[in-house]
């Protein structure tokens, strides 16, 4: 018998509660993913469309693959799989840094140093991991921001994306309303 | 152990993409076997010990006093060409901010065959423009009352250009150039004030004479440099579409005279282009045909906003251009489709950087390391003329791959044969403002800000002298290796030394087939380059002009070489941002057996704006053909290189 996967994160939300974590997950995910849309659609995102599908795949695959070797090295479950739900929620930890990388790194037409900071930054979360008692450990960084900073320091030739090449296709009014839209509590 | 699994795979996996997202670099050793090619003599331009005292930064409007440095960022340029009439374009026209004189002299080394003289600036307060509101941008030299004698154009901060018409010399043996020898004229009355930026001359509706295109960065009528004006001066609308800079005026050529008293009349044409492509912040503008016609497609490169690429479906006196644009595919950034960018658009140059026979357009945008790192561009002619038709701009992006999308705060761009190998190298005139401070971190927050409030300088970082901003970049020149990429070769070239550069002019100066240039400086001493590159390679280089003397600017020659590679060139009427080359057309052939003929295919309009085009077989070397109906065979007479 195989043991069930242990999500240190839930020990940080009150009452351990799971939905809590979920609901936090699922709502930055949704907003990620709507800004994302959005942004390639209508706001006038910079990179090229092919940078969020990518990084978003990569996350993916990146994520499983690594919860493979996991789970086989300690005879657990895998997280993805046994029903539509869990696979589910799998999700939202690869979609959040898949498209925060996407957005935030700005390597021109190049996919593999935006390829190298998805994986860097799901890979910061096994690589680097602190003791939280009871014999488990907990992930230090934010994945997203230590995959986006440790690329901007490695490879000068690739830049931040800076704040005007989100919303480079509006102009006029929508230059105001964007921003009050983003700033009131939803 | 076993619990380390994971953590040892995602290193594993890190570890293989790291090398995947380096760019590929050259070794030391490539480095410098390309950097053997190649040599350069610097030399400083003659500074008078008479000149006026420097300044290192504009009066300007009080509203932008803040950012004086940053509105002090232009002005330094240089044109060559033959003013002389010594056959060799061996002549600068030096705009130096530091006195804001134009200068006229001999290049340094080809001789003193005139003593080094100002323009006559007086004529600038002419119709009542305060001289103290006024600053030269730069110059363009051509004939244009077409009397076979070379006249400049000034163009200004804060009135409308000058022209310079040269003075017919009557008196016997080699006459001296001297500022009496041009009479200057007023290119329009209209009393307005403009911010010029660039300028061409190009037979825009295809009726043979020469036309003029000014671009003007700041809006017409704004008082950037009067100190004493009151309100508020009106910066960009937005970081990636302002609309709201300068009028792109467009002039038709009408008559001239030439004698004692020349004139040329203009007229200008309005509402050619719509306001949203008329009023962009221009920097650059290069014309060339795109699609065989012989009327000249446009290239305008603009600050903050899309740059455009013009579609010249003009007749004789009626002037008509059609916007075109890229498509975008899923693997292109927005700003990476012609005519789409947000980029910043500091200097343009056509080329053909592939051997295909089709020109490529060459863009300078910022792409500063640790600063913004953009992306400069390089469109890539697919050769699909007939979309033109539809409006598509046929140019794919290809700056990344060819190792070309970044160097630093750049200007002038520039492509052109150094070592007569038939590759083209590219170039770039870097460095924004230098000074003390570094104030990238205050310019990113300007990134930060609404774009509704940009439009106020008050609320731009102060940038005032003692601010840094790229200061210290190098001009960067790339060489194509072995890997089909381009390469900044600078270090190994011994010329990375840091200057803040903003117009790059291009010439053979001295004939012997390797192209020289000189780099205009703001805030400093500006350098000529002579080129000292091994002479192991062939070149054909044409000076084609019309039968009473003048360039035939916008004439097409072509060369098809035993490898298969087409090489490509036109007669340029003033390309880039500040630099202006030679109106010569220069192929290096490799190893092309110097002995032997080499086929030209040459394609023009006529003085009578017919089509023409001729075939000739001519030995390596410079040559002036003077281009005649087709039925008489040009005539081509060889100049001796000098020793």
């Amino acid at each position: 018998m195989k043991t069930k996967a242990f999500n240190t994160t839930l020990l940080f939300y009150p009452r351990n509660n799971p939905k809590l974590r979920l609901f936090a997950l699922w709502y930055f995910t949704t907003l990620m993913t709507l800004w994302n849309v959005l942004g390639h659609t209508v706001l006038g995102f910079e990179q090229s469309w092919a940078t969020p599908v990518t990084a978003v795949l990569t996350a993916i695959a990146v994520s499983m693959l690594l919860d493979w070797v996991d789970a086989r090295a300690k005879d657990r479950e895998l997280r993805f799989t046994g029903s539509l739900g869990s696979f589910l929620n799998f999700l939202p930890a690869c979609l959040i840094p898949g498209f925060a990388c996407g957005m935030l790194l700005y390597p021109n037409e190049r996919l593999w140093p935006l390829i190298f900071a998805v994986v860097l930054s799901i890979g910061s979360k096994v690589i680097l991991r602190a003791p939280v008692g009871n014999g488990h450990t907990q992930h230090i960084f934010n994945p997203s921001n230590f995959g986006v900073a440790a690329t901007l320091l490695l490879f000068p030739d690739v830049s931040f994306a800076p704040p005007y090449h989100f919303t480079e296709n509006i102009t006029g009014l929508w230059d105001w309303a964007v921003p009050l839209i983003f700033s009131v509590k939803w | 152990m076993k619990k380390y699994f994971s953590c040892l795979a995602a290193i594993i996996l890190v570890g293989i993409c790291y090398p995947f997202a380096k760019v590929p670099v050259l070794t030391t050793a490539e480095e410098s076997a390309l950097a053997a090619r190649f040599s350069f003599k610097k030399s400083p331009l003659p500074e008078g010990p008479d000149h006026p005292p420097y300044k290192n930064v504009r009066k300007v409007h009080p509203s932008l006093e803040r950012i004086s440095a940053w509105v002090s960022s232009l002005g330094a340029a240089a044109t060559l060409a033959d003013l002389d009439g010594d056959g060799r374009p061996n002549d600068l026209v030096h705009v130096d901010p530091r006195t804001d004189l134009v200068t006229m002299l001999p290049v340094p080394g080809s001789g003193d065959r005139y003593k080094p003289f100002a323009l006559d600036t007086s004529f600038w307060s002419h119709n009542g423009y305060d001289l103290s509101t006024i600053a030269p941008m730069g110059s363009l030299a051509g004939d244009f009352n077409e009397d076979g004698l070379l006249d400049l154009i000034v163009y200004f901060w804060g009135r409308t250009p000058v022209l310079y018409l040269r003075k017919p010399d009557n008196s016997p043996g080699s006459p001296q150039l001297s500022a009496t020898t041009f009479a200057p004229l007023e290119l329009v009355d209209s009393n307005e004030r403009w911010y010029s930026n660039a300028a061409l001359q190009a037979d825009l509706d295809g009726d043979g004479h020469l036309d003029l295109i000014i671009g003007n960065y700041f809006h017409d009528g704004a008082r950037v440099l009067d100190t004493k004006a009151g309100g508020t001066e009106v910066m960009h609308t937005g970081k990636s579409k302002a609309l709201n800079g300068g009028y792109k005026h467009m002039f038709l050529w009408q008559s001239a005279a030439s004698g004692t008293v020349p004139t040329v009349r203009y007229q200008e044409i309005k509402h050619v282009l719509s306001e949203e492509v008329a009023r962009g912040w221009t920097l650059a503008m290069a014309a060339a045909d795109l699609d065989g016609d012989l009327l000249p497609e446009l290239y305008i490169a603009n600050d903050f906003g899309p740059d455009r690429l013009l579609h010249n479906r003009s007749t004789p006196g009626d002037l008509k251009f059609a916007l075109l644009e890229g498509t975008r595919d899923f693997l292109t950034p927005k700003s990476c489709v012609l005519g789409h960018d947000s980029f910043k658009g500091m200097g343009v140059d056509f080329g053909d950087v592939n051997g295909d026979g089709l020109l490529d357009i060459y863009v300078s945008n910022i792409a500063t390391k640790f600063g913004l790192t953009e992306s400069h561009f390089l469109w890539l002619n697919t050769g699909e003329i007939g979309k033109m038709k539809e409006g598509i701009a046929p140019f794919i992006h290809g700056s990344e791959k060819l190792g070309l999308a970044r160097s630093g705060f750049a200007w002038e761009a520039r492509l052109a044969d150094f070592d007569n190998d038939g590759v083209l190298e590219a170039m770039q005139a870097c460095g924004f403002i230098k000074g003390k401070i570094n104030r990238w971190p205050e310019l990113q927050a300007l990134g930060t800000s609404n774009d509704q409030i940009v439009q106020n300088p008050r609320f731009w970082p102060s940038f005032r002298p003692g601010a840094d901003l790229s200061g210290r970049d190098c001009n960067p020149f790339f060489v194509r290796g072995a890997d089909g990429r381009y390469h900044d070769i600078t270090p190994a070239l011994g010329l990375a030394e840091p200057m803040v550069s903003r117009g790059i002019a291009i010439a053979d100066v001295d004939a012997d087939g390797r192209l020289d240039f000189v780099a205009a400086n703001q805030w400093g001493p500006s350098y000529f380059f002579k080129n000292e590159a091994p002479k192991t390679n062939a070149f054909v280089g044409l000076r084609l002009i019309h039968p009473n003397g003048p360039s035939a600017i916008g004439a097409v020659a072509r060369v098809n070489l035993p490898d298969g590679r087409k090489l490509v060139a036109q007669v340029d009427g003033g390309s880039g941002h500040s630099g202006r080359r030679s109106p010569d057309v220069h192929f290096g052939l490799g190893s092309w057996d110097k002995a032997k003929p080499v086929r030209v295919e040459i394609a023009w309009r006529d003085r009578n704006g017919k089509t023409q085009q001729t075939m000739l077989q001519l030995t390596p070397g410079w040559h002036t053909i003077q281009l005649r109906k087709t039925d008489v065979i040009a005539q081509a007479g060889q100049v001796q290189p000098a020793q």
